[in-house]
């Protein structure tokens, strides 16, 4: 529809929209908003010279305990591999390269002989049970089509089960990642009626996997935020009982692969230059300290009776 | 000299500690372990402050150089704009950037952008005494070949493709990274105006003919993926 409009009336429209708009701020707000603005705290000089030295601090003494805890580390432990499993082949972060093999790790059937000892982890993390003794799922796929329920896309990682207690109606898991992209539009949110339906009253695990485990933008609070780092973490508590599988070598190179590629927390060689220069900035030394933590609770964890 | 602002120097400073005070707890894996840290309670509360600062200034900063960068896309005659960022997203993301679409060449949009970061956010050397880095961009759809398109053109002077260090997005070239260099070295001050100068000069690169030629590349990509 087009509407032709005189020149006379425009004139007048903008003549009256200007009556309409805001006038100067009043003398009274701009007294106020003075007086209050004296009274916020300042980032002065003084205030970051202070900061700087108690950063200063901080660092050091994270930088110690990792120090201490890295000769404690086990000489297979990710963090101390040098290899990464897909940056050989301009993978490290690329996404679809992550969720097919995490799809793949999960998968109770998969070759690499861990049986469900990785997914009961990771379903032990998001519901708190422990489960690995009760748990049979279906096999894990990735890359999953969502048509239907007013959505359409494909699904990063689906995983679903029962737990034989015969207390509960199973679960299904679902896992979305991004490693570099962000969600496409309303992405999360189309994909919750479909993961509803598909669940049918069972437990319903949703996971937004991201390098610092950010927040969805989109999608009901129902979606866990998880960084790569945290599902390392999660993945290194049950490593030791997997020395013997045929694939431990394989979750060795991806682990130390999503260290160094994801979560830029190395490379290794930068873990080594922590010992040698304080002033280093390349590596978070706060997320090493966080991972050599983890490692040492989940000794402590299996040290228990 | 306009100063970048001393909050916003320091934060590219103490980039992993001001993450994990000032970012938001779900953003940085929960809760941070402040063991070492004296005055934790007071020391959170100036880095809140700070970081408060700091994102004004990099919305100041940024939003005047996507002014700057709209104007050379514009003053060329064959661009339109699209996708204007809000200053609450520039404040969130420390990034600026907009969609260039070159009405002659259909479906040949691409972004240029600017955003500004430091180690080990990025994961690449500082040359001597600079704190942090502006890096220019440019990005297509398509992934990898969406960035050999743009490369093909701007590879010869631009710095690096994604997954060298600088930038990561698959489809991102990094036109350049401009060292943001405190003066005196132990100092907070940096001059805003010269960094503007340096943003400018890199996208000025890209001329009328540069553009169509990107267009025409990502264009091409997209008619060669539908047949």
């Amino acid at each position: 529809m087009s509407a032709s409009l005189s020149r006379k009336f425009l004139a007048d429209l903008t003549q009256v929209y200007a009556t309409l708009r805001p006038q100067a701020l009043s003398a009274a707000f701009l007294s106020d908003l003075k007086q209050v603005h004296a009274t916020l705290p300042l980032a002065s000089g003084a205030n970051l010279r202070l900061l700087a030295k108690r950063f200063d601090k901080w660092r050091s003494v994270t930088q110690d305990f990792i120090r201490t805890r890295f000769r404690k580390l086990d000489k297979d432990d990710p963090l101390r591999c040098p290899v990464s499993l897909f940056r050989p082949k301009g993978y490290g972060r690329l996404e679809t390269a992550h969720t097919r093999t995490l799809a793949w790790l999960l998968d109770p059937n998969g070759e690499h002989g861990f049986g469900n000892t990785l997914l009961a982890a990771l379903l032990r993390h998001l519901s708190g049970r422990d489960c690995s003794d009760k748990l049979r799922a279906k096999p894990v796929q990735s890359e999953v089509p969502i048509n239907g329920s007013g959505a359409q896309g494909r699904l990063d990682v689906l995983a679903e089960g029962i737990w034989e207690d015969g207390e509960s109606a199973g679960w299904v898991l679902a896992i979305e990642a991004k490693v570099d992209a962000w969600e496409g539009e309303d992405q999360l949110l189309k994909y919750e009626a479909w993961l509803r339906s598909r669940a049918a009253g069972r437990a319903l695990f949703r996971v937004f996997l991201t390098p610092k485990g950010r927040p969805p933008e989109t999608g009901s609070e129902g979606w866990e935020p998880m960084s790569f780092l945290n599902l390392v973490q999660v993945f290194r508590n049950v490593y030791g009982k997997l020395r013997l599988a045929p694939g431990f070598h394989f979750l060795k190179f991806y682990l130390a692969g999503v260290l160094q590629d994801v979560c830029r927390l190395l490379p290794y060689q930068d873990v080594r230059r922590l010992f040698r220069y304080a002033g280093d900035r390349s590596t978070d030394p706060y997320a090493v300290a966080s991972y050599l933590k983890t490692v040492h609770d989940s000794r402590s964890e299996a040290g228990k009776p | 000299m306009t100063p970048l602002g001393k909050p916003l120097v320091f934060y590219l400073k103490y980039v992993a500690e001001m993450n994990r005070l000032y970012g938001d707890p779900e953003y940085y894996g929960g809760e941070p372990d402040l063991t070492g840290l004296d005055d934790a309670g007071q020391v959170r509360d100036m880095a809140r402050i700070v970081g408060d600062t700091a994102s004004e200034q990099v919305a100041d900063f940024l939003e005047l150089c996507g002014r700057g960068i709209e104007k050379h896309f514009t003053s060329l005659g064959i661009a339109r704009l699209a996708g204007k960022k809000t200053r609450a997203f520039i404040k969130n993301h420390w990034a600026w950037s907009t969609e260039l679409q070159v009405p002659s060449v259909a479906t040949g949009e691409f972004w240029c952008g600017v955003w500004i970061t430091a180690p080990p956010e990025v994961r690449i050397s500082l040359a001597n005494d600079a704190c942090g880095v502006v890096v220019p961009w440019l990005w297509s759809m398509g992934g990898r070949k969406g960035e050999d398109a743009i490369w093909e053109v701007v590879g010869s002077w631009a710095d690096s493709r994604a997954g060298e260090g600088l930038v990561s997005d698959s489809g991102t070239v990094a036109l350049a990274r401009i060292p943001v260099t405190p003066q005196p070295s132990k100092s907070f001050d940096v001059d805003r105006d010269q960094l503007i100068a340096a943003v400018m000069e890199t996208v000025a690169r890209i001329r009328a003919k540069q553009m169509k030629a990107i267009a025409r590349l990502v264009a091409g990509l997209k008619e060669t993926d539908e047949n």
